[in-house]
Formats: structure tokens, sequence, C-alpha cells
């Protein structure tokens, strides 16, 4: 017998919670699962080891305090996100928070978004300069913007659309410099439509807008969702939501106060440091409570709850950072509250700092999990915390954030230091690893994303973080971000600075490093399978594709960097990954040399017509062939930009070779029963 | 009183604790030897980042036992979360009975050689299932019976039943017991 428990993901527009809905996470976590409230990257609430008998009951008890968990996962509109300081932020265009709530109840169930072969996230941002909602990663992102029509204030939206992480991530183009805040829900409908009509339905690797976006490129995409705006069918029901939007109040319990030098208790100095932000409203301030690993227990949630009601006129909202944060607190009740937060275990200082680690669950409780990212996770902020009073201000606020595989579900490519776990044999063994990313942005909406550096063993990656960021403090120039740093000194010699960190000792030397952290069994990744966050079956072999397409991405990033040549060895690299995932499949053993895996791929699946395109022939494969008989060594824009552009084109045909021999090898087992 | 959700708590002796370092080993140790009598062992999740909280869970199919830290009381919950046979009584006794298997393996294990040592003279049983059983006077009144006899025969003697009406937690009742037979023993009675 097997029954693995479950995990409910549980949406929560704009990670906004009032008191009696926190009670009820709090009871359900408790009866249900155990005792743990976490929350994630998308400000939703995830309860793990669930039994699916419970579901019915524990839906029915969410949707009596009006929560629902449909959509939440699958090929939907998941969860809508919003910045958590939305109506009380300083530098906000306007509050996005109904027009966060109007868009994530308007799609929900719609008839238009039901169709979908992929996930859809949707996020909106006050500011564009701030952290914000992290649009540019978003399928649709909204950042709010004013103009001035008639003499009179109008509100909109800059539109983005096609952002995403994953394996390979894209950064979200501009649909629309200002859409009026009533066409957001209408085109917001479009934007459905066309994800429906022309995203892929069968390879789940292909199937999310950017890629539609990335093919059409962004003007014909543009024209496309216009079409769509004019020609489709009617649906007033968006006005219902609309009108809805000029609602949404939230009232302070508390009259405005100042501290004006009132005592406070210990500790509080540091704390507020970090952890309080004054709001746009004199007398005011949101606290940002740090749930570690964005863990919280049924006793703290429902003790949270109180003190939401008292202190806050219940205005809660979850963070993409996985804290939870109190609005509308009048200051001079700050002290108080953070005497009440200290005695919950939740007053530690360091919200949005070095120590504030994000992380996705991986191999905890996703089955997609490589390596344990909690586990890292835990070990990093243990680390960081002892020396919280001695880290340099100029790496105070670094972000860390590690997935637990590529998937991204930990926002790796945004943090100044990324990981995301992955594995490599070595001495016989398999040791889990994390892939290193550098000086991705997190300010700007997640304006950019980090630089792969390579692969280094799990047990190793603390000393990773030592020694980048004692280097950084080093070598820094004036007021240089980690950023510029990481963009000045380069990935060369970024790489170099950890290259030595690569090396896993024998076996009988070290065997901790053929463990995970917090977990001191043998390493294995035998226990894949289905994810809680992709929800779909990983297979050896699309770890290789994924390794390809990791490949191709960092091929394109040196054409951009104008480095053609390595850009075209690099194109090469991905096609011979590629390739050599495909023979694994019948030749678990073939050695890494290209030649040899060009001369198996060719005598097992090319001239058998297995990687075989009905209208194309052979011309993929021909890609490859081409390349493997030497660069074209003029290294020019163009010449790069082809290697580059055929290795994409290869993985693609690649993938679809590896579905046509599970199709096959279906309908044989088929076949025999 | 239709539920299963039936958990206990042992707390620990003075002076013992839990290594986390050794028990998360320990419980992976157990997975592979399926050490817990008519439970699927299936994970260990990790929670000692968080203050009162779970602790190291191991999850079974049938319930979940932790280390728990909650009120800042080490024990171990054992909390049912599959169906049970038979009435209340039977349920009790088989609650019982894993929680105090559990404790004596803990008790017994080479690894932690003896630095974990349990009490049983005031344990919290706990029906965590506030659709069947609010924390209610009724509730109380309608299960102390069933619950009075079971722990008199458990421990030899009369019981003392300590319990506080409160809607929002679920339902509770501290348990004091004039001696502390160790795990084993009272494992003999059950």
């Amino acid at each position: 017998m097997w029954d693995a428990p479950g995990m409910m993901r549980i949406k929560i527009p704009f990670g906004g919670l009032i008191p009696p809905q926190m009670n009820v996470l709090a009871e359900l976590a408790e009866e249900y699962s155990d005792a743990i409230c976490h929350i994630t990257t998308r400000q939703d609430i995830q309860l793990h080891f669930v039994h699916i008998e419970d579901t019915p009951a524990l839906m029915r008890r969410l949707a009596a305090v009006g929560i629902t968990t449909r959509e939440a996962c699958g090929n939907s509109v998941r969860n809508v996100t919003a910045c958590p300081l939305a109506g009380v932020c300083r530098t906000e265009s306007f509050d996005v928070t109904p027009y966060a709530k109007a868009c994530a109840y308007y799609l929900l169930g719609h008839p238009d978004t039901q169709d979908f072969g992929r996930k859809f996230k949707i996020a909106f941002s006050g500011c564009e300069h701030e952290a914000c909602a992290l649009v540019a990663m978003h399928d649709l992102g909204g950042i709010a913007a004013t103009r001035i029509v008639d003499g009179k204030v109008q509100r909109g939206f800059k539109l983005f659309v096609g952002g995403g992480l994953g394996a390979v991530p894209h950064q979200a183009k501009l649909l629309m410099e200002f859409c009026t805040d009533e066409e957001l829900l209408p085109i917001s409908r479009a934007l459905g439509r066309v994800f429906a009509r022309l995203g892929e339905k069968k390879n789940r690797n292909k199937a999310r807008l950017k890629f539609v976006v990335a093919k059409l490129g962004i003007e014909e995409f543009r024209k496309v969702v216009e079409e769509e705006i004019r020609t489709m069918p009617e649906d007033p029901s968006w006005r219902k939501y609309f009108d809805q939007m000029q609602d949404y109040r939230e009232e302070p319990v508390m009259p405005p106060t100042h501290l004006n030098g009132a005592a406070r208790p210990e500790g509080y100095d540091e704390w507020a440091k970090t952890n309080v932000y004054p709001q746009r409203q004199k007398g005011y301030a949101v606290v940002t409570v740090t749930c570690p690993l964005g863990d919280l227990t049924s006793d703290q949630m429902r003790a949270l709850a109180k003190l939401s009601d008292r202190f806050a006129g219940g205005n809660a909202r979850l963070t993409v950072e996985q804290n939870f944060v109190l609005r509308w607190v009048s200051e001079s009740d700050i002290p108080s509250l953070y005497t009440h937060l200290k005695s919950l275990g939740l007053g530690q200082p360091g919200a949005g700092t070095i120590v504030d680690i994000t992380t996705c669950p991986g191999t905890d409780t996703c089955k997609l999990g490589i390596a344990s990212s909690r586990g890292l996770a835990g070990e990093l902020r243990e680390r960081l915390a002892a020396k919280s009073m001695e880290i340099d201000q100029s790496i105070r606020g670094l972000r860390i954030k590690i997935s637990g595989c590529f998937n991204s579900c930990g926002q790796h490519h945004v943090a100044d230091l990324g990981f995301y776990g992955n594995s490599r044999n070595m001495n016989g063994y398999t040791v889990p690893h994390f892939q290193v990313i550098l000086g991705g942005m997190w300010l700007q909406n997640g304006g950019s994303y980090g630089l792969t550096i390579g692969a280094i063993p799990s047990k190793a990656i603390p000393q990773v973080v030592t020694r980048l960021t004692d280097r950084f403090v080093k070598e820094k120039q004036n007021v240089e971000t980690f950023q510029d740093w990481c963009k000045r000194v380069g990935k060369k010699e970024l790489k170099a600075m950890i290259d030595d960190l690569a090396a896993v000792p024998p076996h009988a030397q070290d065997p901790s490093f053929y463990t995970d952290w917090g977990d001191p069994r043998a390493y294995t990744i035998g226990d894949m399978g289905m994810g809680e966050c992709a929800g779909e079956m990983v297979s050896q072999a699309e770890f290789g594709f994924r390794d390809a397409e990791s490949a191709a991405f960092e091929a394109q990033l040196l054409l951009e960097s104008g480095d053609y040549q390595k850009a075209d060895h690099k194109a090469y690299e991905a096609m011979i990954t590629a390739a050599k995932t495909l023979v694994r499949i019948q030749h678990p053993d073939v050695p890494n040399d290209p030649a040899t895996i060009v001369n198996e791929f060719r005598a097992r699946f090319v001239e058998t017509k297995l990687f075989w395109d009905k209208y194309h022939h052979g011309q993929f494969a021909n890609y490859l062939f081409a390349r493997a008989e030497g660069p074209d060594t003029r290294y020019t824009q163009g010449t790069a930009h082809q290697v580059a552009e055929e290795a994409q084109l290869f993985i693609d045909a690649a993938h679809k070779c590896h579905a046509k021999l599970l199709e096959q090898s279906q309908n044989l087992v088929q076949i025999k029963l | 009183m239709d539920s299963s959700k039936l958990a206990v708590k042992f707390f620990l002796k003075d002076g013992s604790s839990f290594d986390h370092h050794t028990l998360v080993p320990l419980f992976h140790q157990w997975i592979q030897t399926h050490a817990l009598a008519d439970h699927l062992l299936i994970d260990v999740a990790d929670y000692r980042h968080v203050q009162s909280g779970p602790g190291t869970v191991l999850v079974a199919h049938e319930a979940n036992l932790s280390t728990d830290a909650a009120e800042n009381r080490q024990g171990l919950l054992y909390a049912r979360k599959t169906p049970l046979e038979g009435n209340l009584a039977d349920r009790l006794r088989l609650v019982f009975q894993s929680a105090l298997q559990a404790v004596s393996l803990l008790e017994s294990a080479p690894s932690l050689a003896g630095a974990v040592r349990f009490r049983t003279d005031n344990p919290i049983f706990r029906i965590n299932d506030r659709l069947f059983a609010p924390n209610s006077e009724d509730t109380f009144m309608g299960v102390r019976p069933t619950i009075e006899a079971f722990l008199t025969k458990l421990y030899g003697g009369p019981v003392k039943l300590t319990h506080q009406p409160n809607p929002e937690t679920v339902f509770e009742i501290r348990i004091t017991a004039a001696g502390s037979p160790t795990a084993d023993e009272l494992l003999k009675r059950l």
C-alpha cells in the first residue's frame, strides 16, 4: 500500500487575510495537516500531509469564510498577487488592491480561462521601481499609473505580458503603455482567450504565455490581442466586479499616533529597523512579521489573528517573501505589538534582508524537488542570524532565494544570490548540488535575471555565500550594488571565485557531501515523480532536456553580451546535451564525447527515422550534424545567432521525439494488456 | 462522538530533551524498518525553526507523531488522522497503544542513549475534530465516562480529568494520574 498524503494550496488573492479566515486556516492546519500554515512565494497558504478524504470538509470550512481553493493549482489563472504595501505605500500611484481582487474573482471559473495548456499568473504593483509584486516575471502584470485627461486624473496600468521564470526565464514585455482601469478586466479576459487559443497544449514545457509572446514577437502579439478585444463576444459581467472595487475600504482600529520617544522594549530598535515601514498615512506603520521559511504554527496564526484585530483593524497580508504583514498599526502601539510578537517567537528582525531567505518546499514535500531547498535555507538562516550583528551594511539587504529544482518556485532568478537544486553523479554516487545564480534584480519588479555560474555541492553552498559576500564587501566601489558588482567582475571571475568549491571529496573522506541538508540518509533522486508545484511527471530525460534548455539560454546571454564564440560553443553544447538525452534512453552508458554522441544519435535516431518531422523531415538533426563538423570560425553576431536559434529548434525537436517515444511505449503497454 | 481524530501527548521528564540531529535519522530508520506497528510511516518533516511548534514530525498514513513543544512544554504528540474501528473505548485503547509504543521505542532507542525519558502521569488527550467534538462542556460530559473508565483501568486507579471549555481550541483534557508507570508497563495493561 502506498498512500502519500497531499498538499492543499489555498489561494489568497493579493495575500489579504482577515482574522476569521486566519482562525479557520489555523484550525484546518491543526485538524487536517501538521499544525503548520506555510506561506508560499505567491501569497498562498499551503497545508501539507493532507488526506484526500478530508478535503471536502476542509473546503467547506474555507468557503464559510470566503476562501476558495479553486484554480489554486492546475492549468488555470493562479492566485492574483499584489504588493503587500498597496494602499499604504509611500511611492505608489494608487492602491492596486481592489483591482487585484476584481481580476481574481472575475477570471475565477470564467469560461474563457478554462482551456489553458498551463498556468497563468497575474500580479499588480503600485510602483515601477520597487520590487512590489514582481510584475516582470508574470504572464500578466500591471503597474499602476495615472494620466491627466480633460483636467482629471485617470487611473490605469502599464501592462506587461509573457514574463515567467522556470528553466528558461523570460522578462515580461510591454503590451500597453497605459490601459485604463475600465479596460483592465476586458483586456485580461482577451489575454485569456488568446492564451487558450494560441498556447501550446501538448508539450507542457512550452505551454506558458511567454512562449506565445516569444514566438509571435510582442508587436504581432499586441495585434492579436487588439483584434481579440475588438471581436470577442460581449461579457458585461466585468462591470459588476469593476463597480464593486469602489466599495473597497480598509479602516484602522486606532487613531494615528507617534512614538515620540516612548520607552521601547529590548531588541525593539534592531527589529524596527527592518520590520517597520511608516505608511503614507501619518501616524501609521506596516509591521512585518518574519516567518522563518514561511511557516507559522496554528497557535501563532490564531494569536496573529487576535493581534491583527487589536492593532491593525484586521488588515493583514501575506507577502511573496513568505512573511506576514500587519497594516494600519498606530505607531505608539508598535512596541506593545513587538512584545506580543516576541512572546510568540515571531519577533525576529531582518525582514527583507539577507537573513530572510525565501524557499520553495523542495524535497521536503514536493516530489519534483531535487535538493533540499528548505534544509539549505534553514542552515543559511541559522548561520547568518548567528552573526547578524557583524554583517556588513552593504550585504545586509541582499536577497537569497532557493528553489528545490529548476522550476523556480523559490524565485531564484530575481535574487542577488539564487540557488536551485540539481544533482551530479560523482565517484559512483549521486551528490546533491545547487546551481548558483548571481546578480538577479529584486527591485524594479524583478527587473533582471541573474547569471548562471555553475553547480556546487549542496554542502558547500554556505561557503559560496560567505566567499562571494566577503569579496563584494572588499571590492565594491562606492555605492555599487551587488548586481553591478557581478556585472563588473564578470561571469568568468565569479565562477573562478567558487570553482574550487565544486570539488566533492571521496565518500570515505567526507560522507556528509553525499547527504542533503536536514536528511542524513544517503542522497537519492529515486523518489521523484509528481510535483506539487508544476504537477507534471518528470523523467530523467526531462532533466536532460532542462540542462539543454539552460545551456541554450546561456548561449542567448552570451550572444547578447557580444561573446559570439562562447555563444556558439554553448549553443552546440545545448544540442549535444539534448542529443545525449535521447541516446541515453537506448544506451544509458553513452560516453560524454561529442563525436560519439553524434554518431550514436545518427545511428539510433536519424537513420531509424525516430527523429523525424512529418513536414521538416531531418532538418533539425542536420543542425546538429552541421555544427558537429566544426564551427563557423568567423564568430559573428549572425553566425552565433543562427547556431543559438538552431539549438533551440533542435531541443524542441528532441522534446517532440521524446514525446513520440513515450506515446509509442504507452501503446505497446496497451497492446500487451 | 464519532471521530477518530484522537490525540495524546506524553511530556518529557525534567532534564530530558530531544536532540533533533539524532532524532531525524532515527525516524528515517523507523520508516525503513516499519518500526511502529500498524502504521505506514512515510516521511519526516523538520519544523525546528518554528518556536513552540511540532518540532520534528514523523508522518504516517494513519497518524502524525511530533516532538511537540506547544506552550514550551516538550513531549511526544501522537495525532490520529485516519478512521479507527469500534467505539470510543476501542479507539482510545488503540491511540494510547500507538502513542505508548512510540514512547517506548524512543526511550529504548540506542542512538538516543537514554537521553529521552517520558513521564506518563500527566498526559494530554485531545479530540482534534471541531466538527464532531467542539471544545464544550457538552462534549466533555459526553465522553467523560468512557475516558474515565479507560484511564482508571490503564493507570490502575482513579485519575483526575481537567477540562477547560474554549470554542477556539480543540477539545482537550489534561489528565493527572497518581503514579508514572513506564510506557512498557502501561502497554501491558492495554
